[in-house]
């Protein structure tokens, strides 16, 4: 089970490799750093037109935009089916090669108190992707946004400066720093090693003292493997790894801006929760409880 | 030590407030001793620079441990003991006049001190200049870097409103080096006699005035804001409150005003003003009484509410594996001790007493500092959290290892070091007024 995805991503990856600097969903580094330059001139005077209210800079981003919000990806994660498996997390880690330290989705088990004798309560939980991101607003230098055409929160690792501010200001602990540290297979500079991550598709090797070490990381739902439509293709295997793999299928990934999708659907006729309501972040992924 | 040896002269001649006799010897005792810490410090912080964070015991759970306590324990202190030199240059208080110099220099470089902690906690040192080549604007930490920024240039020309006609003239009296040195450190600024002196004292004064108005909202943002970055956190209970940056401030004013009491009986001892001290004692002291009311109130709210991770916050300062921290650095070493060696007595309080008092606050409020990083981070966002895998980053315990602490200590010995180079080179004469003009 651990080796299935993880061979997966190892054999697909000679036919990306040519194309890695157009891979369809990479997160053009010189679109977003004209991106935040604009951000950078534009939010001055967004934030006096604004009357100095901190609005998040989401919005910031939407005024600027090109792109419309076209989707808003999130998760309908049903906890009566989870059996706290972990397969999601393992899913998660041979797609996107975290090392130690660093899961962009986890298994919370929770004994109840008084019911020591019962099965835990299990809660698989990658990142939100709120609506309203605490974390984003607190970065000192916008290495972290919420991208407009889908809504997902992500990092510019060459942006980043490992502040560690936006760990603090999450409310669901969904990010965590990359100390540098590596797993026997890399550190021993096994063939593991020289497969580089697909992440934001900008296929990174691991190397002491680069970026990604030393900065902060999270889950992106997957988005390198998008198409350039934005698009996921769950026939196609293109979906987040999480979701692809859960093996009692609790995890339901899709569009909430498509009325047809399955989690539109899933919101609609079951009753939905989200964690923290009173905090108003407005999170993407819900829970059927 | 050439340099030391031809302002000597200048000493006498302008007549400071040193203390004669002994003080080379302690001087060079002060050298060695910092200067070894400096230097036992400067190899695991080379170690930290070269191999990234992952040489510290921080985590995904507590992401900032000791240095950022250091961080927000030395900007308080340089906050602190400018809010205090407005005393005496907006206020006009005139009991306090003699520390105007070393208030305003301790600020500078407790600031710097500050800065240089914040520095090595950046996962990415390197990038340190993107936050000012790409501010973001509705991050707080963008605003304090302004602040930072806006409260160096003020501190510097503050420093040298109060130094220029002291340095001018020693540029005229010394030779050689001291000369060069002086003069480079005046800018120019020239007034040699006596009568120079009586034409700039008003001037002085004004500038110091209006660098104080304009300095009391600029430190109040310093350090009210660096408590803003952690007030703002909604995802920490123990944070998330509007008390939070006044607490900042005050137990700022309380550390700044601790140390520059100890370091006005320690180190520049000057002449026999026990009123001074005692008046700085009394001061520091209330403040503390009123810091310590602050944290009565924010242990009632959380306590009375009971919100589980709101109380769990005070519940890990008081009971957990900090509890020490609280106990016995914050109230009894920090609080109960130096409050009695002020308030007893006061009358016949000796430096000794008060000076000693003042570093028990000090050390205090680094507690304070400690606790107010830690226990806030360690109460996870989510029940389980800390196990959700097998992890030490996943960790809700943190003690920092000896790499955190040495290279902590070195960097404050080095500063220390500075600082006291600075203390015994520049004029630090006590007699100059700075009454407000047409008073």
């Amino acid at each position: 089970m651990t080796m299935t995805p993880e061979l997966r991503s190892a054999e697909k990856l000679p036919s990306d490799t040519p194309g890695a600097e157009r891979h369809p969903a990479a997160v053009d580094r010189r679109q977003m750093l004209d991106r935040l330059l604009k951000l950078g001139a534009g939010s001055l005077a967004l934030a006096l037109a604004a009357g100095g209210s901190v609005s998040p800079i989401a919005s910031a981003l939407a005024a600027s935009g090109d792109k419309k919000a076209t989707h808003r990806y999130g998760m309908v994660i049903d906890t009566r089916r989870c059996v706290g498996c972990k397969a999601c997390m393992v899913a998660c880690k041979a797609e996107n090669k975290t090392p130690p330290g660093v899961s962009y989705t986890v298994v919370l088990d929770t004994v109840l108190s008084k019911r020591e004798n019962d099965q835990p309560t299990f809660l698989s939980k990658p990142c939100f992707h709120c609506e309203n991101p605490p974390c984003v607003s607190v970065c000192p230098v916008g290495a972290t946004f919420k991208r407009s055409q889908d809504g997902i929160v992500v990092i510019d690792y060459d942006r980043c400066i490992g502040c560690r501010y936006c760990v603090t200001a999450c409310p669901y602990g969904s990010r965590y720093f990359d100390f540098g540290e590596n797993y026997p297979a890399i550190e021993d500079k096994t063939a593991y090693a020289s497969v580089p991550s697909p992440e934001y598709g900008q296929f990174r090797e691991r190397e002491d003292g680069k970026s990604p070490i030393g900065n902060v990381r999270k889950c992106t739902f997957c988005l390198h493997l998008q198409d350039d439509q934005g698009n996921y293709d769950r026939a196609a295997g293109r979906w987040p790894a999480c979701a692809k793999t859960c093996t009692g299928k609790a995890i339901h990934f899709g569009d909430f801006n498509d009325p047809e999708s399955e989690v539109s659907r899933l919101l609609e006729e079951r009753q939905a929760i989200r964690l923290k309501e009173e905090l108003g972040t407005e999170p993407n992924v819900y829970y059927l409880v | 030590m050439a340099l030391r040896k031809e302002s000597s002269k200048t000493f006498e001649v302008v007549g400071t407030a040193h203390a004669p006799g002994n003080t080379r010897l302690v001087d060079a005792l002060v050298f060695v001793v910092l200067g070894a810490l400096a230097l036992a410090g400067l190899v695991p912080l080379g170690y930290r620079l070269a191999s990234g964070l992952g040489v510290t015991n921080l985590g995904s759970v507590v992401p900032w441990g000791v240095w950022v306590s250091f961080y927000i324990f030395f900007i308080g202190l340089s906050a602190g003991s400018f809010l205090l030199s407005t005393l005496i240059f907006v206020f006009g208080n005139k009991k306090l006049e003699p520390v105007g110099r070393l208030a305003v220099i301790q600020a500078f470089f407790c600031l710097l001190t500050g800065l240089i902690f914040v520095w090595i906690d950046l996962g990415q040192w390197q990038r340190f200049w993107e936050v000012m080549v790409y501010p973001q604007w509705h991050s707080v930490l963008a605003w304090e870097i302004w602040f930072y920024n806006a409260y160096i240039v003020l501190l510097l020309a503050e420093m040298w409103f109060l130094l220029r006609c002291d340095l001018s003239r020693w540029a005229i009296e010394a030779e050689g080096v001291a000369r060069a040195f002086y003069r480079t450190l005046s800018l120019g600024h020239r007034c040699a006699s006596d009568t120079g002196r009586h034409v700039c004292a008003p001037r002085t004064a004004n500038w110091l005035m209006v660098l104080g108005m304009i300095g009391i909202p600029i430190a109040l943002g310093v350090h009210g804001g660096t408590g803003a970055i952690f007030a703002v956190a909604k995802a920490r209970a123990g944070w998330n409150s509007p008390i939070f940056p006044l607490v900042f401030i005050v137990s700022a004013l309380a550390s700044g005003g601790a140390l520059l009491l100890s370091l006005r009986a320690f180190v520049v001892r000057g002449d026999g003003n026990l009123d001074l001290l005692r008046s700085l004692a009394r001061i520091t002291g209330a403040i503390l009484i009123f810091d310590l009311l602050l944290l009565g109130l924010e242990f009632l709210v959380a306590l009375y509410s009971a919100v589980p991770d709101h109380q769990q916050v005070y519940d890990l300062m008081a009971t957990g594996p900090y509890w020490e921290v609280f106990w016995i650095q914050e109230l009894l070493v920090g609080a109960l001790v130096p409050l009695l060696l002020i308030f007893v007595r006061t009358d016949h309080a000796g430096a000794l007493r008060l000076g000693l008092a003042g570093l028990l606050i000090v050390i205090g409020i680094f507690g304070v500092r400690l606790n107010i990083v830690i226990p806030a981070l360690a109460v996870t966002e989510l029940p389980g959290f800390a196990h959700a895998f097998d992890s030490t980053r996943l960790s809700d315990v943190y003690h920092p290892n000896w790499v955190e602490w040495l290279s902590g200590m070195g960097i404050v010995a080095f500063m220390a070091l500075v600082g006291y180079a600075a203390i015994r080179l520049l004029p630090m004469h006590e007699d100059q007024p700075y009454g407000r003009p047409g008073r």
